[in-house]
């Protein structure tokens, strides 16, 4: 059954307290999907100063969450939330660490930005179009889950299944045509390593991305998704 | 009703420090043996059904079935005026004192039809205890609140058997390290919290089967509304417990289930896991977030 998450509380104080959160939430949202597009432009222009305005603003980002998570316990200890206000509540904790988390990851790729120019090839972009078919599809999905999250959308949150599994695919891709090209040694083992956490780090972002919407049908349902195994890296060792 | 066999304690120990089960007292009601087949094969151990009442012309209670399960503690929550302590004080017929007050319907106590003719609500009572809002010592000594109604279905042959249910009953009720030394002093001269587990104690002492409570600790501070929940929930080990609560919070940390009441009717009964995080009707949805009115 559903209600109208923010109206009619006999108290509007609470409607208003779970408005806000959502905002909150949503601000966050669009920072770490920010620093998500940004990453692979500075990727793709090997651009050194957006890396580190992106590395800069981690810190928002882990203030954001430090701030929401406040914000919940103060509804928690005030409201006791019960049935969708709990959901509600529960589901915007849960979005927020996923949100953390894939600020994180996209660190990982600034971070490769600065250590290439650090080792004195920050003038090269040898990437392979693999990597940013993989970057497109996160920054896909990641904007499919916060219009999910905006519009409190179930529909649409299944949907966003396909995408994280069109994803996986991308990243098994991806994997397989470095081991061909480790295989006729035209990539040096280093660079191989560095463009897999990469590609590893897009594909936790999708991961991470999926979780945001399985938490609006839960939310929204009260139905909690039970996590698949993952089809990502099936016949790949550590994957 | 059978009256307890009087010789029936002397094998019993004067102190119950382990909860001992209640026919260490031999007291047959002549409910034990059906009740151990009802807990057995998990019958309910009370069950309503199509329950109505009437206050006069004014209906208060519309058609309600609900099963109370052995050895569960089932809260009924929803609004003032909902029926739901109506309902409470159908299940021991405590409404029979109520001019006006007709009920319709089938309520079994173990499969027994508790509104037969040939019930005697005495024994009813006895099986099926209650504790009230307010806490209601009697303006006797602690020891005497206990004692009186063993005294008066002859539970004891002795001083000593009695000494030994008084004793057993406020260690279960969670009371006796408190008033050990002060067992003559009146039980009114209690602090509200203790007031009410003397309650409990003197319902228990003539060992029930079910305890109905009305919303006991609605007059009592945090700190004795706590000590009251952990009760409840040691005696659900031996005793099944029908609890009316206008707290939500406390009908969700004391009970294993939950029936939401509106206007006399029971609109949802669940898990009191499921009513309070994904309830199935908007009425239950409604009231539990606080967007009446």
């Amino acid at each position: 059954m559903m209600t109208n998450t923010f109206d009619r509380h006999t108290i509007h104080r609470y409607d208003e307290e779970l408005q806000a959160l959502h905002f909150q939430v949503m601000e966050m949202g669009e920072l770490v999907l920010n620093q998500l597009c940004l990453a692979m432009e500075s990727l793709h222009n090997m651009d050194l100063p957006l890396a580190q305005g992106i590395i800069d603003r981690e810190r928002i980002v882990n203030e954001m969450e430090v701030s929401a998570d406040t914000v919940v316990c103060s509804i928690l200890v005030k409201r006791c939330p019960k049935g969708t206000d709990l959901r509600t509540v529960l589901a915007a904790s849960r979005i927020v660490n996923n949100l953390e988390r894939i600020g994180d990851e996209t660190v990982k790729l600034a971070n490769f930005v600065v250590y290439s120019y650090s080792n004195g090839q920050g003038d090269e972009n040898n990437l392979p179009l693999e990597l940013f078919k993989l970057g497109a599809s996160s920054i896909d999905i990641m904007q499919s889950a916060l219009e999910v999250f905006e519009r409190l959308d179930a529909v649409q949150a299944r949907q966003t299944e396909e995408l994280h599994l069109n994803l996986g695919r991308e990243f098994q891709r991806g994997l397989h045509n470095l081991m061909d090209l480790l295989q006729s040694q035209k990539i040096s083992v280093a660079d191989a390593v560095s463009q897999v956490l990469m590609m590893k780090a897009l594909e936790r972002i999708g991961e991470h991305a999926q979780r945001i919407a399985e938490s609006v049908i839960f939310q929204l349902e009260g139905e909690e998704t039970p996590h698949k195994l993952s089809e990502i890296g099936q016949g790949l060792p550590l994957f | 009703m059978n009256n307890p066999a009087m010789g029936g304690h002397k094998s019993m120990p004067a102190i119950d420090i382990n909860f001992p089960s209640k026919r260490l007292f031999n007291f047959d009601i002549g409910s034990s043996a059906r009740e151990n087949e009802f807990v057995a094969i998990g019958l309910p151990r009370m069950k309503c059904s199509n329950v109505s009442v009437y206050y006069g012309e004014k209906l208060a209670v519309a058609n309600v079935s609900l099963n109370i399960m052995p050895n569960e503690v089932i809260a009924l929550i929803g609004p003032s005026g909902c029926g739901k302590s109506t309902l409470l004080r159908c299940l021991n017929r405590m409404n029979d004192t109520i001019p006006g007050c007709r009920v319709s319907g089938n309520i079994t106590l173990d499969g027994q039809d508790i509104y037969a003719d040939e019930m005697d609500v005495v024994p009813l009572r006895v099986r099926v205890g209650m504790v009230f809002q307010k806490p209601n010592p009697f303006p006797k000594s602690i020891y005497d609140n206990i004692a009186m109604a063993p005294r008066l279905h002859g539970m004891a042959a002795s001083k000593a058997d009695m000494d030994g249910i008084v004793e057993s009953s406020l260690r279960r009720a969670g009371l006796w390290d408190e008033v050990k030394d002060s067992l003559k002093q009146s039980g009114t001269s209690l602090s509200g919290g203790q007031q009410q587990r003397l309650c409990i104690a003197r319902t228990i002492a003539i060992n029930p089967e079910v305890i109905l409570m009305d919303e006991p600790c609605s007059a009592l501070d945090p700190i004795a509304t706590a000590k009251i929940e952990q009760l409840i929930d040691e005696l659900r080990k031996q005793y099944t417990i029908v609890i009316v609560t206008h707290s939500m919070q406390q009908a969700a940390r004391v009970s294993q289930r939950t029936a939401y009441f509106h206007l006399g009717k029971i609109i949802e009964v669940g898990t009191t896991e499921q009513i309070f995080t994904r309830p199935q009707e908007e009425l239950t949805e409604s009231y539990i977030t606080g967007r009446f009115g």
